[in-house]
């Protein structure tokens, strides 16, 4: 249904003359992106930070809270993407795409970016939503996994950054109407996608993870029962910026009485091609236990599991915790979902204690999927070495030297080297920024590069 | 005073392009949708999930999203909730009437 206007559109792109210069460029806007330019800004180091979508924050800021302290997690991120915004050293680039590596020595990488059109002027929109407020076009809504719709005109979030508004082009069906009604006059669907080269010292990869697609598990009816959903989903009807104030399965709004939980959907499972653990789907999904029991107080809770990793600090405490508000554990693989004509769900399990068959009727079933990597785009971009990555994608850091990857000058933090939780993910950041600060100290000395070049656009 | 000429008019003039009819007929089906939910409701009606898809014919699944749509831009509010966990639904603004 979408049009290919965009691709129209970005054939028009138009190189901007010059070079930019930046001490370091950090690829991804999510908590690990946020906390390395930071870090590096803080040092006096000048970086820009480019991120695809239109505001940053990754998945962290559409979570609810985080485990196992059941800190709000939006109160954790949105701080920090304020601060990256408004610090001095750092240059932020939203709806922007990395489209070329050029690896030209050391320490010297010429870096091809796309700016893709909002067509909005990000100097005029206030984020007053006037424009997605007469949209008449309605779709599933990507930030909140589809749950419900957004217009294609739209704010990704009440707060996102920045909060400025962005045109779905291909989802337009120029009617005018956003541009009739805006105040500030700051619909411009003149503005074309613009190429800018830019010159830095060093690299920070911090492209995250994507979710396991779920659909990709056919046997557990994903896209197909209504009432399965997804803990990404899930976590999204648990979160201070949820569809709705309460949780409601998706074929009819019921509250949900029973609520089962698949884990290990799409990891440790070489039918799909990825055997690892993703180190988090056991902690997130008792956290959402709790949290379901302190929204539905007389809920059940059922986890289905293989075994339950509570590996991190004060992870075993947490899981004892939810078996004390009565979550159910159930030790047994789930072999199949089915969808009954009343809405609801029966799971055939393993039941590995008892060692027989059995099944369970829920109300909804959230499926814990596993996480994969996101790298491909950026990998792809690079030229004059090749980005060393690890058998299922992830990039591949030395043991010795966390966060230094294969190529001198590029380092990588967060989730795109592994899978990992919130917590390991800053720490990562924060050592990638270290290096990062190190190796450009240590060209300065080499090399005399000066550290404190200013950028000479963007800001 | 003349009409100011809208940028959108100078995209589509300047690229030749008109939105594909699968995108006007999708919007237009949308808002029939979402028309039969609000009609549903006028009057100060207070329903539930259930209740809006008997009267108007459409799977339980789409009413709900789109209540939930609907609900994010403040058009309709959630009423009291039934002893089988359903909440029902009213247009923001109308009384029981």
């Amino acid at each position: 249904m979408r049009s290919n206007m965009s691709r129209r559109i970005l054939e028009k792109a138009e190189p901007t003359p010059g070079l930019l210069n930046y001490d370091a460029v950090v690829i991804g806007g999510g908590i690990a992106g946020m906390e390395a330019s930071l870090d590096l800004a803080e040092m006096g180091f000048k970086v820009l930070l480019v991120e695809r979508e239109p505001t940053i924050g990754g998945k962290m800021f559409l979570l609810s809270k985080v485990f196992p302290t059941l800190d709000c997690a939006s109160c954790i991120s949105t701080p920090k993407m304020a601060a990256v915004a408004h610090h001095p050293n750092i240059v932020l680039w939203t709806y922007s795409e990395i489209t070329r590596i050029d690896i030209k020595g050391k320490g010297d990488f010429e870096i091809t970016i796309l700016r893709k059109p909002r067509f909005v002027n990000e100097e005029l929109c206030t984020g007053c939503s006037t424009c997605e407020e007469v949209c008449p076009v309605v779709l599933p809504k990507e930030y909140d996994y589809g749950l419900r719709g957004r217009k294609a005109a739209y704010i990704p979030f009440d707060t996102a950054v920045p909060k400025k508004a962005v045109i779905d082009i291909d989802n337009c069906i120029f009617c005018g109407q956003c541009e009739r009604a805006c105040p500030a006059g700051a619909i411009d669907f003149m503005q074309r996608p613009r190429i800018y080269r830019v010159k830095a010292h060093a690299i920070i990869i911090t492209t995250g993870y994507r979710l396991f697609p779920a659909e990709r598990k056919e046997q557990y009816g994903y896209g197909k029962i209504p009432n399965v959903i997804t803990a990404m989903q899930m976590e999204r009807l648990l979160s201070p910026t949820r569809p709705f104030n309460s949780v409601l399965r998706p074929s009819d709004g019921k509250e949900p009485n029973s609520i089962g939980y698949v884990l290990c959907v799409g990891s440790r499972d070489r039918t799909v091609g990825n055997p690892r653990c993703s180190q988090v789907c056991c902690m997130y999904s008792i956290k959402q236990a709790q949290l379901i029991l302190g929204a539905l107080p007389l809920a059940d809770v059922t986890i289905y599991y293989m075994d339950i990793r509570a590996y991190g600090k004060g992870f075993e405490e947490f899981y004892q915790k939810a078996k004390a508000m009565g979550v159910k554990f159930v030790r047994g693989r789930v072999a199949k979902i089915e969808g009954l004509p009343n809405g609801n769900v029966r799971l055939i399990y393993e039941d590995i204690d008892e060692g027989r068959v059995k099944s369970a009727e829920h109300d909804l079933v959230v499926l814990s999927v596993g996480l994969l990597p996101s790298n491909d785009d950026i990998i792809s971009t690079i030229h004059g070495e090749k980005l060393a990555v690890d058998e299922l994608g992830f990039i591949r850091v030395d043991p010795s030297t966390p966060t230094q990857t294969n190529i001198e000058g590029i380092f990588a933090a967060g989730c795109a080297t592994g899978p990992k939780d919130i917590p390991d993910t800053i720490l990562e950041a924060a050592s990638a920024a270290a290096r990062c600060a190190a190796y450009l100290k240590s060209l300065r000395q080499e090399k005399a590069v000066p550290v404190e070049a200013v950028a000479n656009g963007g800001r | 005073m003349p009409r100011r000429e809208l940028t959108m008019d100078r995209l589509k003039r300047e690229l030749g392009v008109q939105p594909p009819k699968e995108l006007t007929d999708y919007v237009k089906e949308l808002t029939a949708v979402r028309n039969k939910v609000i009609n549903c409701l006028r009057g100060g009606g207070e329903l539930t999930v259930k209740e809006i898809s008997v009267k108007t014919g459409l799977p339980e699944s789409v009413v709900f999203w789109h209540l939930m749509t609907m609900f994010k831009y403040g058009l309709i509010e959630a009423a009291e909730k039934t002893d089988d966990g359903y909440y029902r639904y009213r247009l923001r603004g109308e009384t029981h009437g």
